[in-house]
């Protein structure tokens, strides 16, 4: 168990590594997502400006078509300079390959999303420090979760024979049970749990609780799965 | 065509009659829907014939990957693309209704949504097969993915209890919250449903089994 | 909603249910014997 999830670990620097040392992927993911602020903008601002829950909404969103461009190269690349192989041979269980690869995206995310929350929560006029707490744990659980889905998606896009146009059709049934969540609980950090009309019965934690669940479920299954990813 | 075929067609045949007698004459107008309570019986039993089809996609999926034989693979096939039916039935028929008692076709529903999702993901995984050319490792993807797609079917039937909506909520944990003319309807309308489900899942395995041993036959051949 | 549209959203649903019923019928009967021809083919060309 501890030397699979140091071997995941290890997996993972190698990765973050490699990024920076050739910074423009990062760079360019960003740039995407301030191309898909605006293009959002378009869309959504009336009268100079955007009604919070749009607006809290759409950071989800924007995140979500952001780690459709920084996930899918998570094992494609791998399998394109061949080292998949390697990675498969290789004596180390292959839920910490996974799991690597999910520290790795999850990283990767984070790094955009220092710069991307406060830029669209000031462009778009919401704040989500009304609940810092909630606001931290809902990003950092949603981010792991996009993760840990791209990377799935990633490895499932691999004996594809269009590998680019296939990873948005594995990626978005996966995820989007995930994403419904995660803008209900931003909407309610930036609205304060009175102004959000949920379900009777339902507080906000027993929403992070099935967010939570959600991203267990997915973790467990993909890494029990995953053996029968890397052996095609 | 075998005997126990046949008796279950039969079955099949004469509870469907039943449901359509049911529907139609034997279960009185609601106080609020009036006449409109007979689409009811035709939305609410695809819908969970339709959960239990992709159900059946997660189990085809883990027996493929637990005993590695092909036929669980073809099943999976099977119930994706005859969930996809029962979704559309659905779908279409909650239109109907939702036209009737909403006054509009789509209302963005949270329900709605979420099973538009569903039918887009499923459809997803069928595009998603169709472009994986190599039979082993088609089986072997399509039947992880269709593993880690179904929390959305969880998201899907949880919907009307984690958002506020217009759906009314049936199956509460107390017993069904309707009239028993109407619980006996729904009941024979899920039975019906049920084994017409079956019926077509074992019709299109035949289907494509003969369809996979013809097409193996030609690939040898050429 | 009218009485008559509650009938045709049946006879859609249902006519629909028993179209493709035969429709799949149909195509197994004729798929498995284009099966067996095949396969009895194989077998006369082993011979």
């Amino acid at each position: 168990m501890t030397s699979g999830l140091s071997a995941a670990l290890a997996i993972a620097k190698k990765d973050i590594v490699t990024q920076f040392r050739k910074k423009f992927e990062i760079f360019s993911m960003f740039l995407f997502a301030l191309i898909a602020v605006i293009a959002f903008s378009f869309a959504v601002v009336s009268g100079g400006s955007v009604p919070a829950e749009v607006g809290s909404a759409l950071l989800w969103v924007i995140i979500f078509f952001t780690g459709m461009f920084g996930f899918a190269p998570i094992f494609l690349s791998e399998s394109e300079t061949g080292t998949l192989r390697g990675l498969a041979t290789a004596p180390i269980p292959a839920w910490s390959v996974y799991l690597g690869k999910v520290f790795y995206g999850f990283v990767l995310m984070g790094i955009v999303e220092v710069f991307l929350v406060p830029i669209i929560s000031v462009l778009f006029g919401f704040s989500i420090l009304n609940d810092p707490l909630l606001a931290f744990g809902t990003i950092a659980v949603g981010t792991l979760d996009l993760a840990a889905v791209g990377s799935m998606a990633s490895a499932l896009s691999m004996p594809s024979e269009s590998k680019s146009t296939v990873f948005p059709l594995v990626y978005f049934p996966t995820a989007t049970s995930g994403l419904m969540l995660l803008i209900e609980l931003t909407k309610i950090v930036v609205l304060g749990s009175g102004a959000v009309v949920i379900g009777a019965g339902l507080t906000v934690l027993l929403i992070f609780d099935i967010l939570l669940a959600h991203l267990i479920a997915m973790l467990t299954l993909s890494a029990s799965v995953f053996h029968f990813a890397l052996s095609p | 065509m075998s005997r126990n075929r046949l008796i279950i067609l039969g079955i099949t045949a004469a509870i469907s009659l039943l449901y359509i007698y049911m529907t139609w004459i034997f279960a009185p107008p609601d106080v609020q829907l009036g006449e409109d309570v007979r689409i009811f019986f035709q939305h609410v039993a695809p819908a969970l014939v339709a959960y239990g089809l992709f159900g059946g996609t997660l189990l085809c999926g883990i027996m493929y990957l637990w005993k590695g034989e092909m036929k669980y693979d073809i099943i999976g096939a099977v119930t994706i693309k005859l969930g996809l039916l029962f979704t559309t039935i659905t779908l279409l028929t909650g239109m109907m209704w939702a036209n009737a008692a909403w006054h509009s076709y789509w209302n963005w529903d949270p329900r709605e949504t979420t099973t538009l999702i569903l039918w887009i993901a499923y459809a997803c995984i069928l595009a998603y097969r169709a472009s994986v050319s190599d039979r082993e490792s088609r089986a072997q993807f399509g039947s992880i993915f269709g593993i880690v797609a179904f929390p959305m079917v969880l998201l899907s039937y949880l919907s009307i209890r984690i958002w506020d909506t217009l759906h009314p909520i049936v199956i509460e944990p107390t017993g069904l919250n309707m009239e028993v003319e109407h619980m006996m309807t729904l009941f024979v309308a899920m039975i019906a449903m049920t084994l017409i489900g079956l019926i077509l899942v074992d019709l299109t395995y035949r289907i494509d089994l003969a369809n996979e041993k013809l097409m193996r036959i030609r690939m040898e051949r050429s | 909603m009218q009485q008559v549209e509650l009938f045709a959203v049946a006879v859609i649903l249902w006519g629909g249910i028993f179209l493709f019923l035969a429709y799949l019928f149909l195509r197994m009967i004729g798929i498995e014997e284009q099966l067996r021809i095949v396969e009895s083919q194989i077998e006369g060309d082993i011979e």
